[in-house]
């Protein structure tokens, strides 16, 4: 058809997408159904990205199991009432609180691996902002927990803010849209 | 002028970061990614400055870096690097007036400031060209140029000889760079039971602390090199004012006077070329370095630093190449000998002037003995012994299966494998390499003794649990012939490529107890016609593919492969791991497409447990701060289900016991294989398996001749299997 596709890494869509403020420069993390994607970027450079086979599909069947419910009704707890700032009202609530939990520590874990270990960043003075996005972040109080555990994960590069993208269902669509406009 | 920039980066990330650095900074600038292309590049453009980003362990990079800056002086260059630089690159770039050196993380603000102020000097430099321009015209046509030109001529002397008082002191290197004293490492493979096999390296060096080399090595140097080495400050003045009266008496350089501080200095921070700056400048750093360590580190230091010949740099590797042992263990007339060799290792080298280097190493042992550093009798003792011969370790064990590493670690680490001092354990087994290499000993020598001198044979063993290669041989002699039959030869692998054929029959539902027919016919393939024949050309009519298979029927084998088609037969061979283009004919069907012996193993190997293994000849690798730097995983695929899994074993079983292969039924446990003989009897074959090793054997000659008459599958690949396996 004439076009030449480009594969990027989702958690580069979302810098693009949401700190062209910043130079395109800061963390973007994209917590999707199946994956979570993250990336470093420093003016629009991809410096360190890595990818997590453990999103959202995995808290809903992972919490389904031990609470013996389907996928499908965890999923739509999720997306309906659940609130991470609460503390968790039933059994289903905590195990959701209790599978966030670990997904954030997993991908707060995995990113201070992979920044500790990459020799290609760059030295800088000021800080970076992070972006969260993506359905998972989507339920209310998930940017205080995943700020809580950040915590426990002092990072090597200094973080000047965390937030939740302002749209996190059409971030990624629009980074790669500002990819194929370059 | 105008302010041309320009930068070097094979990294993708770093030399983005790079490009969108100055990029947003107005600086335009070309990128380039290859050493050879930024060279070219520089002599055509005659950049103001050139920003190189390298990996100083790599060689390619200090060549590049060096040859800008040399001979482009009148270029700044920026050179950046990552961690591990050592102090050989770092005391280089110092020495350079056109080098700026930035470790560690890329500093974009820190960069734009240095171009920026680079940029400042240019401008000033052609303003300042200017005005002395100007300048010279008016004093050209001055009529008291006579009265301002003399105190300007003694002012400048002074000047001068001021500068460069100030500049000797000025451009000394910093001391600390012995601090991160980290020379190039050699990388060491070692065998499953961690046997060393080999050692890669651009330098063979192994670093050993000060404390574990023993006394009588730094004693001897001492004698030979550095009498009151435990007395002077750095400097020997009585020495060296001796030396320089003595080279002025001879008119020429007859004696050096410098301390073993003063030539660790010349070795760590300067240029080996002699001049009086030089001298001046090691001997300041002599007495900086002996204020900041002690004795005994400073001679741990030079003994690691320095060259002893034969490529070995430092005594633990010098100690290995010539006496095969650790430095630890040499004795006091070796000690001797290595203290001997630094003043000029070429000509006191035992292998290239014995004569020379038997007399110094006396002479070291006398000057030993006069210091008190041996008695009478060890110094007699120490006079008889020999000097070595033959360079110890040049040839190295299980090297057809040593260079196959090689290769593959070369491709992942590039020349970083020569350099990084990595421990590599490799998965081969010692004792069963040995017996490998000794059954194709055997093997050939049976050959020869019926008449076939000449011949060439291959092994691969493969352990089944793991997918590891345990054992390889690649011909009769590497040192003759390097060339590796097991992994680089492709050869027509005959019968043995038939049980593909049978293994697609049975994954499309036939059975083992199946009619075909075993009849002359002709084929059509590849617009000529083919009548496939049997061996001793007898045909037996309907047989079912256990017969079939047993005793390798060619016609047979041909009408079934007519039934399960071509195409289905290429992709059963490459869900084995063929990776060998199977070509889309009938000869094919009976090997007729080459491949190699490693390939077929791997192929068997998916035959006998029902998955197909990546070839895999690597069990860890260590890096030099132990950590666990590659560890890699079992990496498999199922392939055949487990019905058809019994049904292909069952017939490989027959084989065996029923078919061409009766011979391994001298092993007493049940084992299965197939032969294979190529036309004309230029290729032998017999791959088979036990219940724990996949083994694979080759035989046949460089030049598809005949290996001899009527020499199959069953008489000259087979008794080497059967060889090998007896032992387990």
């Amino acid at each position: 058809m004439g076009f030449s596709p480009l594969a990027i890494n989702e958690g580069l869509t979302v810098v693009l997408s949401e700190l062209a403020s910043n130079d395109f420069t800061g963390i973007g993390i994209s917590m999707g159904g199946g994956m979570c994607n993250i990336c470093f970027s420093y003016l629009t450079i991809p410096v360190v990205t890595f990818s997590l086979q453990k999103a959202g599909d995995y808290i809903d069947q992972t919490v389904g199991r031990s609470v013996g419910e389907s996928a499908v009704r965890i999923k739509k707890i999720k997306e309906e009432t659940l609130n991470l700032a609460k503390d968790p009202g039933n059994r289903i609530d905590t195990s959701l609180h209790i599978h966030y939990e670990n997904l954030f520590n997993t991908v707060l874990k995995s990113l201070q691996k992979s920044l500790g270990e990459s020799t290609n960043i760059p030295r800088l003075t000021d800080g970076v902002p992070m972006v969260l996005s993506g359905g998972t972040v989507m339920p209310e109080g998930s940017l205080e927990k995943f700020k809580k555990i950040m915590k426990d994960y002092p990072l090597p590069i200094k973080i000047s803010s965390v937030r939740v993208a302002k749209n996190p269902l059409y971030t990624t669509a629009k980074g790669a849209w500002m990819m194929a406009q370059t | 002028m105008e302010f041309r920039v320009a930068f070097f980066s094979d990294n993708d990330i770093r030399g983005g970061i790079l490009s969108q650095t100055l990029s947003r900074a107005g600086i335009e600038a070309e990128w380039h990614k290859s050493p050879l292309e930024t060279r070219r590049a520089v002599e055509r453009q005659r950049y103001s400055l050139v920003i190189l980003d390298v990996d100083p362990r790599l060689p390619s990079a200090l060549t590049l870096v060096e040859a800008l800056a040399v001979d482009f002086p009148e270029t700044q260059l920026i050179v950046l690097t990552v961690a591990f630089t050592s102090s050989d690159i770092k005391s280089f770039l110092l020495r350079q007036g056109n080098c700026i050196h930035l470790s560690g993380p890329l500093d974009p603000d820190l960069l734009l400031e240095l171009i920026s102020e680079k940029k400042r000097d240019l401008d000033e430099e052609s303003r300042r060209g200017t005005v002395l321009l100007a300048l010279k015209q008016s004093l050209k046509w001055s009529r008291r140029a006579f009265r301002v030109a003399f105190p300007i001529t003694i002012a400048v002397f002074f000047g001068a000889l001021i500068g460069y008082v100030y500049w000797c002191f000025a451009t000394l290197p910093d001391l600390s760079l012995l601090e991160e004293y980290s020379p190039y490492q050699s990388s060491k493979l070692y065998s499953q039971e961690s046997r060393l096999l080999r050692e890669f390296y651009l330098e063979r060096r192994t670093f050993v602390p000060a404390e574990d080399i023993p006394e009588k090595v730094k004693n001897a140097l001492i004698a030979i090199e550095d009498n009151n080495y435990y007395t002077h400050p750095g400097i020997d003045v009585v020495r060296t004012l001796s030396a320089l009266f003595r080279n002025i008496h001879a008119g020429a350089f007859v004696q050096g006077g410098s301390t073993i501080t003063q030539q660790l200095a010349k070795m760590i921070f300067l240029e080996p070329r002699k001049t009086i700056t030089r001298k001046i400048q090691e001997m300041i750093i002599a007495l900086k370095i002996e204020r900041r360590y002690s004795k005994d580190e400073i001679l741990g230091l030079y003994l690691n630093q320095t060259y002893f010949g034969t490529r070995a740099y430092g005594i633990e590797a010098a100690s290995q190449i010539y006496f095969g042992k650790p430095v630890e263990e040499i004795s006091t007339a070796e000690a001797a000998l290595l203290a001997a060799l630094p003043k000029s290792p070429q000509n006191y080298s035992p292998y290239i002037r014995p004569d020379w280097s038997l007399s110094r190493r006396d002479h070291v042992l006398r000057r030993m003995r006069d210091k008190g550093f041996i008695g009478p009798d060890e110094y007699s003792e120490a006079l008889n012994v020999d000097i070595p011969q033959k360079i110890s370790g040049a040839r190295f064990d299980s090297p057809y299966f040593v260079e196959y590493a090689r290769s593959i670690l070369k491709e992942r680490f590039g020349d970083r494998l020569y350099v990084s001092g990595l421990k590599i354990f490799s998965s081969l087994n010692y004792d069963m390499q040995l017996h490998a290499e000794e059954a194709v000993r055997a093997g050939i020598e049976a050959l020869n003794q019926r008449g076939w001198p000449g011949v060439q044979a291959a092994l691969v063993a493969v352990e089944m649990k793991t997918g590891k290669i345990r054992a390889m041989v690649g011909g009769s002699n590497f040192w003759e012939s390097q060339f590796n039959r097991a992994t680089q030869a492709h050869r027509q692998p005959g019968s043995s490529f038939k049980p593909i054929v049978f293994l697609t029959a049975l994954n499309m539902g036939y059975r083992p107890d199946d009619l075909i027919t075993d009849t002359l016919k002709t084929y059509q393939s590849g617009g000529v016609s083919w009548t496939p024949k049997n061996y001793g050309n007898s045909y037996r009519g309907d047989v079912t593919l256990e017969t079939a298979f047993a005793l390798s029927l060619n016609a047979a084998t041909l009408d079934l492969a007519r039934r399960v088609k071509l195409k289905n037969i290429i992709r059963t061979a490459e869900d084995l791991g063929i990776r060998s283009p199977v070509r889309p004919f009938y000869p094919s069907t009976i090997g007729a497409s080459e491949v190699t012996l490693l390939e077929m193993v791997y192929a068997y190997l998916a035959l006998a447990t029902g998955d197909r293994f990546e070839p895999a000849c690597i069990d860890k690798i260590i890096d030099p701060e132990k950590n666990i730097l590659l560890e890699p995983k079992i990496e498999k695929e199922t392939v055949i289900n487990p019905l058809v899994l019994r049904r292909i074993r069952h017939l490989l079983r027959a084989s065996v016991s029923d078919g061409t292969a009766r011979k391994a039924e001298v092993l007493d446990r049940p084992v299965f294989g197939k032969t294979g003989t190529s036309n004309d009897y230029a290729d032998a074959w017999f791959i088979g398996f036990d219940d724990t090793l996949v083994v694979g054997v080759w035989v046949g000659r460089d030049k598809r001749i005949p290996i001899g008459d009527e020499e199959t599958g069953s008489t000259a690949a087979l008794p080497i299997w059967v060889e090998f396996m007896k032992n387990f």
